[in-house]
């Protein structure tokens, strides 16, 4: 029987969240494949890197559960979750202060249709071979960041002691992958409609909060206890990190858009770069 | 060989991604805290959110830093006309 409370159903939403975005790109690239060069090589890529990313899992999974000290495990997931994260909230607050263009899947589903339609066709057992490589390499590319965010949360959560973490992990990543593909065959176009911006920023904010949690509480594995530390008030901490993370987000935010607005006016030649 | 750099590519794009200051400013602050923690500098009550406060602080620091100077590279060489880059 898996264990369905507070927590469980927090961290399945966090990794619905954040696999869900990857979902969307990898199935903009799949359906500009499908249209331009058939749906035989889109879906023969997609299962390929499919099956890639099982083994992936499979074998990183077990490796890092069995064979890695709980404390020191703690810290990588938490080094790799900060960084990652980091990297995704500095996008979205590139993007909200109009520093960087806004994500959008038309253009990319445009662009991809374009690339596609004027690529050589060479045919393999069958299977045209240009579909093919784009779609294995889009869904693996997509599904390596899943893979990443469902290993290092469930592991996070197994090792604060939630039963089922890992399943819980991968169930909020499925039903991500199950809503993504539901809603792409009902709308048969690119999600464009899908808040992708906002969820980026989400996103990120829960990454680098967890990753700043675990990583802190890992580093106690070089000290001289070699135990994890604790934080004060516990899981109450966390929420802090959270809300500290929201709060220097749109300080930064606020600092970077009068930047782009006072050196926009004076040069709008930069702006325009800016947004292309 | 080709294989195994793609791959390590696609790690490096992965975890550092196109701003390696933050992997790098990351990667200073918990050097940082480790010597500490070893050499029990900082009273243990305090060093979890001593820590988290620093590594927040310095990562805020380094996103707009990191922005403010690539956009004021940016205005340079559109105001000089030179757009090679």
């Amino acid at each position: 029987m898996v264990a369905v409370n507070a927590d469980a159903i927090g961290l399945m939403t966090a990794v619905f969240l954040a696999s869900g975005v990857e979902f969307v790109e990898a199935f903009t690239i799949v359906l500009a494949m499908g249209v331009a060069r058939g749906w035989r090589c889109a879906l023969a890529g997609t299962g390929a890197a499919l099956v890639t990313l099982a083994i992936l899992t499979l074998a990183l999974g077990v490796t890092l559960q069995n064979y890695i000290n709980a404390s020191l495990l703690q810290f990588i997931i938490g080094t790799l979750l900060l960084v990652f994260g980091l990297q995704w909230l500095r996008k979205a607050v590139l993007r909200s202060s109009g520093l960087k263009s806004l994500h959008d899947e038309d253009r990319i589903f445009a662009d991809e249709l374009a690339l596609a339609k004027s690529a050589r066709h060479e045919q393999r057992w069958g299977i045209d071979g240009f579909g093919f490589v784009v779609s294995f390499k889009g869904v693996l590319l997509e599904g390596l960041e899943v893979v990443f965010i469902v290993i290092t949360f469930g592991l996070g959560a197994a090792h604060r002691g939630m039963l089922d973490a890992m399943w819980n992990a991968s169930v909020g990543a499925m039903v991500a992958a199950a809503v993504v593909v539901a809603a792409g065959i009902v709308v048969r176009r690119p999600l464009a409609m899908v808040p992708e911006n906002l969820m980026k920023y989400v996103v990120g904010l829960l990454l680098s909060s967890f990753g700043v949690f675990w990583v802190v509480e890992g580093i106690g594995f070089f000290g001289p206890t070699g135990e994890s530390l604790e934080w004060p008030g516990e899981l109450m901490s966390l929420g802090a990190i959270l809300v500290g993370w929201i709060v220097i987000t749109r300080v930064i935010i606020y600092a970077l858009r009068n930047l782009q607005r006072q050196l926009a006016e004076a040069r709008p030649a930069v702006a325009q770069e800016v947004h292309q | 060989m080709n294989l195994i750099k793609d791959f390590l590519g696609l790690l490096y794009d992965l975890v550092i991604g196109d701003c390696w200051q933050i992997a790098a400013g990351a990667a200073a602050v918990l050097g940082l805290g480790i010597g500490l923690l070893k050499a029990g500098a900082v009273p243990a009550a305090f060093f979890s959110s001593a820590l988290g406060l620093v590594i927040m602080i310095v990562a805020a620091l380094i996103i707009y830093l990191e922005a403010r100077i690539n956009y004021a590279r940016l205005a340079r060489r559109i105001g000089t006309g030179d757009n090679a880059g």
